[in-house]
């Protein structure tokens, strides 16, 4: 496998001397969805943020396809091919859906217009109406929105946190369903979840954070019932 | 009347230029800036000084040959000064910016940066005191005519200066010039997603810094352009845009903070409450009248005229 990003060693956290994440290091290939799961405060979110830029990072490197990302704001990380959805406030909620799509596809210039067709195309739901605020948007719409403006850009690697949040089964199981077509397009994929079950249905490999740090790393089918998930989940291995 | 209605409307568009500038730094940078008051004032002046050194270089004599364009009271001399003191005075809101704002946010509360605009106004306005003196100036001598525009059997008639006129023409292509700025360029779509949310418009890709930067050149142009305006229609003094200041907040609190048209129309409605208030109430009572439209208009729209609900 050829890492697509690689992490190594990384230490982050908002806070000078009191790191969330206290030397984790990943690697995810293209077109491979890396399920990040852990229990509430493992700083799976807190890994994230900081692979964009948007918490401080103390220590450790972070490579995308063998750039060196360490230092850079987030709008130059973006620039060299990651994508991140938030997991609250991923939408301008006043804007509507096109303005929102249109604000995200603003470096695209003449090719903006078919790369929204494009992604559309993935989210049917969203084109019905276009004029709709997205603040008004079902949650799982409003997701979609989020991920298909992550993608306009056609980033190498698309980081989601915790998509799922809020939303009925259903709703997840269809979100979901659609990295099977990012996956599709060589895009590596870094997915958050609280909802196990869910990302493990469609990750290839995950890896399971405990205190800012891997705890465990293999394939998402070797874990799906595994007794280690149980005994991490309820605290037992901390 | 309808005199008063046109001195509101120039008024208005004075007041509706200087209130874009404050409602973009309120979107973008989230703090009431005390500052940009005394913008107008830096802008006013920067364009007299540069007057004054244009007209030394080039000597009274060929000033004088060049003349006055058509029927206004200025000529290219005062055109050619407002065009370079324009990016002068954003490059000011960016030196304010860099040198005190900067270095506070992010390091406390919105109140604090408040507080240090309005200790950098007072600053900028004893500076432009020590370097202009406390006096009046104009940018001309010439002693305006003014116009018929509607005759007098016509709710009274209206008469306008040509200055007073070109102040309305100009304000207008500015607002159309910002509009399309605003909805036309990559720039603008930018700016407004940082005001929509920062966090997000870097996620998305967009340079927050640049934006910022972009924010004050423009809040500082258009600053220029209305303190200009405001010296052709009235006259030049220290105190211009400290007196305009509770205008113009109001303006941009009226037509809903954020949104650019909303303060221009928030600054005609202030423009025209203040100039009409001056027959049915008197002129000792103008400014209070601006503030009462804009408390009943807050309380039947709470988000302002052109504002988005939260």
């Amino acid at each position: 496998m050829t890492a697509l990003l690689t992490v190594e060693g990384l230490r982050a956290g908002y806070e000078p001397g009191l790191d969330i994440v206290t030397g984790a290091s990943l690697a995810l290939a293209a077109g491979e969805v890396l399920a990040l799961l852990g229990p509430n405060g493992a700083g799976k979110s807190t890994l994230v943020k900081a692979l964009a830029g948007l918490v401080p990072v103390r220590a450790g490197r972070i490579r995308l396809d063998g750039a060196d990302l360490g230092g850079l704001p987030t709008h130059a990380r973006i620039a060299c091919g990651l994508a991140y959805v938030p997991q609250s406030e991923n939408v301008f909620a006043t804007l509507s859906i096109r303005e929102n799509l249109e604000l995200a596809g603003f470096r695209l210039g003449r090719a903006l217009r078919s790369r929204i067709d494009a992604v559309l195309s993935m989210f049917p739901d969203l084109v019905d109406r276009p004029e709709r605020p997205a603040g008004r948007l079902s949650g799982g719409q409003r997701q979609m929105l989020a991920i298909a403006m992550a993608l306009l850009g056609a980033p190498r690697v698309l980081m989601l946190d915790e998509p799922s949040a809020g939303l009925s089964p259903r709703l997840v199981a269809v979100v979901l369903a659609r990295l099977d077509q990012v996956r599709a397009a060589g895009t590596g994929v870094l997915l958050v979840e609280q909802n196990v079950a869910a990302a493990l249905d469609v990750a290839d490999r995950a890896m399971v954070l405990v205190e800012g740090r891997e705890r465990h790393v293999g394939p998402a089918r070797a874990l799906r019932g595994s007794p280690l998930l149980a005994e991490l989940f309820l605290g037992a291995a901390a | 009347m309808l005199q008063y209605v046109v001195d509101g409307l120039v008024l208005g568009a004075t007041i509706g230029l200087g209130a874009v500038g404050l409602t973009l730094t309120y979107a973008i940078l989230r703090f009431a800036n005390f500052t940009h008051g005394e913008l107008l004032t830096v802008g006013a002046y920067l364009t007299h000084g540069l007057l004054a050194l244009i007209t030394g270089l080039l000597g009274a004599e060929a000033v004088a040959a060049l003349g006055r364009i058509g029927p206004l009271g200025f000529g290219w001399p005062l055109v050619l000064a407002l065009l370079l003191a324009i990016p002068l005075t954003g490059l000011v809101a960016l030196l304010i910016d860099a040198l005190l704002f900067a270095r506070l946010r992010g390091h406390g509360a919105a109140i604090t940066l408040v507080i240090a605009s309005f200790g950098a106004a007072l600053a900028l306005r004893h500076l432009v005191v020590v370097a202009y003196g406390p006096n009046p100036d104009y940018f001309s001598r010439a002693i305006p005519i003014a116009l018929t525009v509607v005759p007098r059997e016509i709710l009274g008639g209206a008469r306008l200066t040509p200055d007073q006129m070109a102040v309305l023409a100009l304000a207008a292509v500015a607002v159309l010039g910002l509009h399309l700025l605003l909805t036309r360029t990559t720039i603008g779509r930018a700016m407004r997603a940082v005001a929509e949310s920062p966090t997000l418009a870097a996620v998305i890709g967009i340079e927050v810094r640049k934006v910022v930067r972009w924010t004050w050149l423009i809040g500082g142009g258009l600053a220029c352009l209305a303190g200009v305006f405001l010296g052709l229609t009235v006259q030049i003094r220290p105190q211009m845009g400290f007196d305009l200041l509770l205008p113009l907040f109001a303006a941009s609190i009226l037509g809903g903070i954020g949104s650019p048209l909303g303060a221009v129309l928030g600054g005609l409605l202030i423009g025209l409450a203040e100039s009409l208030a001056v027959p049915l109430i008197g002129a000792d009572y103008r400014a209070a009248v601006a503030f009462a439209v804009l408390i009943l208009v807050l309380l039947l729209r709470p988000q302002g005229l052109l504002g988005r609900a939260g």
